[in-house]
């Protein structure tokens, strides 16, 4: 289902003591959203179940993070992230999302899942140029190539940075 | 899965209600219209189908939250309640659970994920309490705190390692370093033995080709004056042969004027004729002795002259020989000091290099000491079952030092010194702390403080007992050269 949804630049806010909860199976398709997810985003429960993650993806986002995103949690990995989300009503509201793998009894992956907390200002401010500038490149590299290119931007910044993903993440 | 209590006696309450229903239809069948009685048995049927419609959700609710409630029981908190409209209290408790289950496994992943990465060394990642409610948020803020204190540990501990590591790579190169001293060292030093013996030999040479020099000097004086004696001689004869010819001439003239005398008396005898014969017969014999005398007097002065002209040669030929003797006696005089200058220089050269071997060898002494010490240290990293350990068990009679003072070079040469009576001391002390040391590594001092500090005050009063050694071994060569 693709998203039709214009976005406004109206911002929802993510309270302190609330945290939006996911899951989904191993492809991305939601399995699970708690009650803050829903009073966010505006979408309800039918409309969630089995619909892909992606539904909430705000156009201001690179798919690079995404692509990283998923590189990570497939290899088993914890992946945080800031990001920009969509509303059902084309507003957005900001996340600071950690995901992580689920399991079956037999210790098999079984699916995702992820909690969203209210993220700092400073840290959105500090993301923002990046996630710009990783768009700008993936304007220019088209659609094929983007998210892999924007993605090895991100890799050398991190590298001259001398930190992994998730530790520059955490330290901003 | 067996059936709810709840939903069994609803079902049964149902049924029970269908079938009273359904009896008042069959006994009510005798007055009244069948048509109707058709009619109340399926209104009776639809009642308790609707009943059992509407409470089914609530019941299949119910049912969940009691699956979960078990997969909870075994410790799993993935599952949630899904598709719930009807919002009652089954809903309600439902998403309660939902979200009760949603803190609980956030906490636990927080808490597995934070270990994971702690267990892979990595500390940058706390838990994230926020968003969390009370005691878990709190137990987490405490986890975070004892993470801060792991994360510092093991930075301790890294550095610790770090330094570990680092003082083992040196204590291994430091013995390995000391070795290669000690083995240029003994080279050294046999080199310099070598050295000091040919420099022993040339000043033994020296002061025999000193004396030697010194005895063609004297003889070379003696021959000196010879030949001036016999200058002298020649001289004295070459003045005694013009005396002689001297008199020989006053002795011609004596025998001239004789003659004339005689002439004259042999004139006079004439004259006096017969009276005179006699006369004349002495005067005649007079002059024949007068000419007997000239002639016996040319003859001298002939062997005189040949005499006086040899004389003359012999002495031209002692005054070059003079000349000669002169111009040998400045050459051996100038070698005679050359030669005194040659031996001095060697007897110099020899106590010199005497001097550098003695210091050669008081530097092995202290290497081979230095190599005890690193041993013992080396034994710390590398366990007291090792030939390091071996080497440090030995006591102070035994080792190369040992060895050397009880038995070697050090006992011939350095024997009759203070210094080497006062090494023996500190040398037996550093054994002792050696020994004393290995000795309490053998123990489980890992786990006991007081034996760690033991150990280190071991080690300690080895270095004290070893500085003095040094010290010592420093003294002792300039006390031998008297320096």
């Amino acid at each position: 289902m693709k998203n039709r949804v214009t976005p406004t630049n109206h911002e929802v806010r993510l309270e302190a003591d609330h945290f939006i909860v996911s899951k989904t199976d191993l492809k991305g398709r939601i399995t699970y959203a708690n009650r803050v997810f829903m009073h966010i985003s505006g979408y309800r429960e039918p409309e969630l179940l089995g619909a892909q993650h992606n539904i909430i993806r705000h156009p201001d986002m690179p798919r690079g993070v995404f692509l990283l995103l998923w590189k990570m949690i497939q290899n088993g990995e914890e992946c945080f992230a800031y990001v920009k989300n969509l509303c059902k009503n084309g507003d957005y509201y900001w996340v600071f999302a950690n995901v992580t793998v689920d399991h079956d009894p037999s210790g098999q992956p079984s699916g995702y899942f992820s909690v969203r907390r209210q993220p700092r200002q400073a840290a959105i401010d500090a993301v923002t140029p990046l996630y710009q500038e990783m768009l700008r490149i993936e304007r220019e590299a088209g659609p094929r190539d983007a998210p892999q290119r924007s993605l090895d931007w991100l890799q050398a910044q991190l590298a001259e940075m001398n930190k992994d993903y998730n530790e520059f993440v955490l330290s901003l | 899965m067996k059936r709810l209590y709840l939903q069994t006696r609803y079902n049964l309450i149902i049924a029970l209600l269908v079938l009273y229903s359904l009896l008042i239809a069959g006994l009510g069948a005798l007055g009244i219209d069948p048509l109707w009685q058709g009619v109340v048995a399926l209104a009776a049927l639809a009642t308790g189908l609707l009943a059992w419609w509407v409470m089914r959700m609530p019941f299949r609710v119910i049912n969940n939250i009691r699956t979960l409630l078990g997969e909870m029981r075994q410790g799993r908190y993935t599952s949630r309640i899904t598709r719930v409209p009807w919002m009652g209290e089954a809903g309600h408790l439902a998403w309660d659970l939902n979200e009760v289950l949603d803190q609980l496994e956030t906490f636990f992943r927080e808490v597995c994920t934070s270990f994971e990465l702690v267990s892979q060394g990595r500390f940058y990642r706390r838990t994230l309490p926020q968003g969390l409610p009370g005691h878990m948020a709190r137990t987490l803020e405490r986890i975070n705190e004892s993470l801060e204190a792991m994360a510092q540990n093991a930075l301790y501990i890294r550095e610790n390692e770090m330094a570990s590591q680092l003082q083992q790579l040196n204590t291994s190169q430091i013995m390995n370093n000391l070795t290669l001293t000690q083995n240029d060292l003994m080279r050294i030093t046999d080199e310099m033995e070598k050295v000091s013996g040919i420099a022993l030999d040339t000043m033994q040479k020296a002061n025999e080709s000193e004396h030697s020099v010194s005895e063609v000097v004297s003889a070379q004086n003696q021959t000196l004056q010879l030949i001036q004696q016999g200058n002298e001689t020649m001289s004295q004869l070459k003045a005694m042969s013009s005396e002689i010819t001297q008199v020989l001439g006053m002795i011609t003239e004596i025998a001239d004027k004789t003659n004339l005398l005689a002439l004259n008396a042999s004139i006079e005898a004439a004259r006096a004729g017969e009276h005179g014969r006699g006369f004349a017969v002495v005067a005649d014999e007079v002059k024949q002795l007068a000419e007997s005398t000239k002639q016996a007097t040319e003859e001298i002065r002939e062997v005189v002259s040949t005499f006086e002209r040899e004389t003359g040669t012999m002495l031209d030929n002692s005054n070059r020989m003079m000349e000669m003797a002169d111009h040998v006696q400045q050459v051996v005089t100038d070698m005679s000091r050359q030669f005194n200058e040659f031996a001095t220089q060697s007897r110099e050269t020899h106590r010199s290099v005497d001097y550098a071997h003695d210091i050669c060898f008081a530097s092995l002494v202290k290497v081979d000491h230095m190599i005890y010490k690193q041993r013992a240290y080396k034994v710390f990293y590398g366990g007291t079952d090792t030939p390091d350990a071996e080497a440090v068990r030995v006591d102070h009679h035994s080792c190369r030092l040992g060895k050397w003072y009880y038995e070697g070079i050090g006992k011939q040469q350095f024997a009759g010194l203070s210094c080497y009576r006062q090494l023996e001391g500190p040398h037996a002390e550093v054994h002792e702390a050696g020994r004393t040391a290995l000795a309490y590594l053998q123990e489980d001092w890992k786990q006991d403080e007081a034996l760690q500090q033991k150990i280190l005050d071991a080690y300690r009063q080895m270095e004290e007992a070893s500085e003095r050694v040094m010290e010592v071994i420093d003294c002792m060569v300039p006390e031998k050269h008297g320096h």
